[in-house]
């Protein structure tokens, strides 16, 4: 068995411990983890952290610390598939955009407090609202692109984990549908057999280091499913019980697997 | 020395065959080494292709084809780091029968194509410009493509499959100097390329740093006096280099 100098997990808000409400800082699953095998810890998670900065904080980190990869556990918290990440110009750094109820046709629907994503978007953005932002949605969002890129990516890090040793494990975190069935929302027929998502999800995604609950699609449907295991009845986060219990299915799997 | 059964190439107009200022079909760099191997040629580069559109048809290309990895080479010419890839859904509605909705091409935020906002959904240029304010940036570009770079790389190179990266418009590893203006790498985009991306499979000429610097210093291998697409002979003379890279570095 391999001794980890390091753990690195990253994802969204099912991972991280950087709001108040959700869990405390060493109490994550991730951290959880980390005590046992009796490592360096590194949560790279975001509230609201979509797939593609997933991706750019792993590389950063690895391209940080090419010495240490082969000591090194990452496990990736994966998040909803229909978020994406933009560079801010104003800001010049790199900004999560989260996306709820997506209608290509009419635009999209955003649950949280309208002023106060106002307020976020005055801060990051040149005169750019709501309006604009539907736009684009309504133009350039699409399920079957979406899904594409998501792939994408996927190939790439599990071909840089495998290429350079360093043990991983991907998990459905706020994924809903899971990533593996992400493909039944889209509309494969209209986009054509020669493009099918399905086809290049089967043959290039490798799902031996992909966790699966033998009950539960995704920690989200966990926590959706338990009331006793999310921070309150309309939070779904994963309160710290949550993440105990999520870090015991982990470490099992770790064991036998990875 | 392997005998290769497939060569696949992905790129720009500067590997592109067909359209009007390209050469023909057959007379590309892709074609003249696929004969050298007497090898099944597939060129899937377009005129204005992005980086995003060279990695998702070579995956593409790899997921129908996982039994011929072993006797493959891909080639990739690569294009300039700041175009994208946009999807647009008024593209994909318009055409008829099952059709793709990937737009490469800058231009489709920045300017308008004939007619005006063509395959755009209530999207006139003026907005469309606020995304482009807004989003678009060189060292974000050169971010994205060096993930693009370390994640294609990584799936060539574990799967054994014999690659040749070289730059085609602009000289990939000078675009971070040239275009970014992050000079003190505050934001670590040069180190994570510099640390991750791998320059064993790149093939660089000595004299010249892209397939555009040699046509444009060489009036006589351009397309025509006011177009440095390569020529017939410029083709031939690419494919000769990259084949004695291929027969030194790749294949041995």
């Amino acid at each position: 068995m391999k001794k980890y100098k390091y753990v690195v997990v990253s994802g969204c808000s099912f991972s991280a411990s950087d709001y108040s409400d959700l869990v405390n800082p060493g109490e994550t699953y991730g951290d959880l983890i980390a005590d046992h095998y009796e490592t360096e810890f590194y949560n790279l998670s975001e509230s609201g952290g979509s797939l593609e900065y997933v991706n750019r904080v792993i590389l950063e980190w690895c391209g940080k610390n090419i010495g240490e990869l082969k000591d090194t556990l990452i496990i990736l918290g994966m998040p909803a598939i229909d978020r994406y990440e933009v560079w801010s110009n104003k800001n010049e750094s790199w900004l999560s955009i989260q996306l709820a109820d997506v209608d290509r046709v009419n635009g999209w629907v955003y649950l949280k407090d309208k002023e106060l994503l106002i307020k976020e978007w005055n801060c990051a953005f040149y005169s750019y609202n709501l309006k604009h932002i539907r736009n684009y949605i309504k133009n350039c969002w699409n399920e079957n692109d979406t899904f594409r890129k998501a792939i994408n990516i996927i190939v790439g890090l599990q071909s840089f984990f495998k290429l350079n040793n360093i043990d991983h494990v991907f998990f459905d975190a706020s994924a809903l549908p899971s990533y593996d069935k992400y493909w039944k929302s889209c509309d494969e027929k209209s986009f054509g057999e020669q493009y099918s998502n399905r086809l290049l999800w089967d043959s290039l995604i490798e799902t031996k280091n992909w966790y699966k609950h033998p009950k539960y699609k995704s920690m989200m449907d966990f926590t959706e499913k338990n009331r006793d295991m999310r921070i309150s009845d309309i939070d779904i986060h994963p309160n710290k019980e949550g993440h105990k219990y999520w870090s015991e299915c982990l470490i099992e799997y770790i064991n036998e697997k990875i | 020395m392997k005998k290769y059964k497939y060569v696949v190439v992905s790129g720009c107009s500067f590997s592109a065959s067909g359209e009007s200022s390209l050469v023909n079909s057959g007379e590309t760099y892709g074609d003249l080494i696929a004969e050298y191997f007497g090898a099944k040629f597939y060129n899937f580069s377009l005129c204005g292709g992005s980086l995003q559109r060279m990695n998702r048809k070579i995956l593409e290309w790899c997921s129908k084809n996982t039994d011929k990895f072993k006797d493959t080479l891909i080639l990739f010419g690569m294009t300039s780091l700041g175009r994208l890839e946009i999807w647009s859904n008024g593209q994909y509605e318009a055409l008829p029968g099952p059709s793709p909705g990937w737009y490469n091409d800058c231009h489709y935020l920045q300017t308008d194509p004939q007619p005006p906002d063509t395959f755009k959904i209530d999207w006139p240029l003026e907005k469309r410009k606020k995304w482009f304010i807004n989003f678009y940036n060189d060292n974000a570009q050169f971010f994205l493509a060096s993930n693009i770079i370390i994640g294609l790389q990584s799936f060539l190179t574990l799967n054994n499959i014999d690659h040749v990266f070289f730059d085609a418009i602009e000289s990939t590893d000078k675009f971070w100097e040239r275009h970014c203006d992050d000079m003190q790498d505050i934001l670590g985009h040069k180190l994570i390329f510099d640390n991750l991306v791998s320059q064993e499979n790149w093939y660089k000429h000595p004299e010249y740093e892209s397939m555009s610097d040699f046509t444009h210093k060489n009036l006589e291998m351009g397309f025509s006096k006011t177009d440095n697409h390569p020529s017939k002979k410029a083709h031939k003379y690419w494919s000769e280099c990259l084949m004695e890279f291929i027969d030194e570095k790749i294949n041995i």
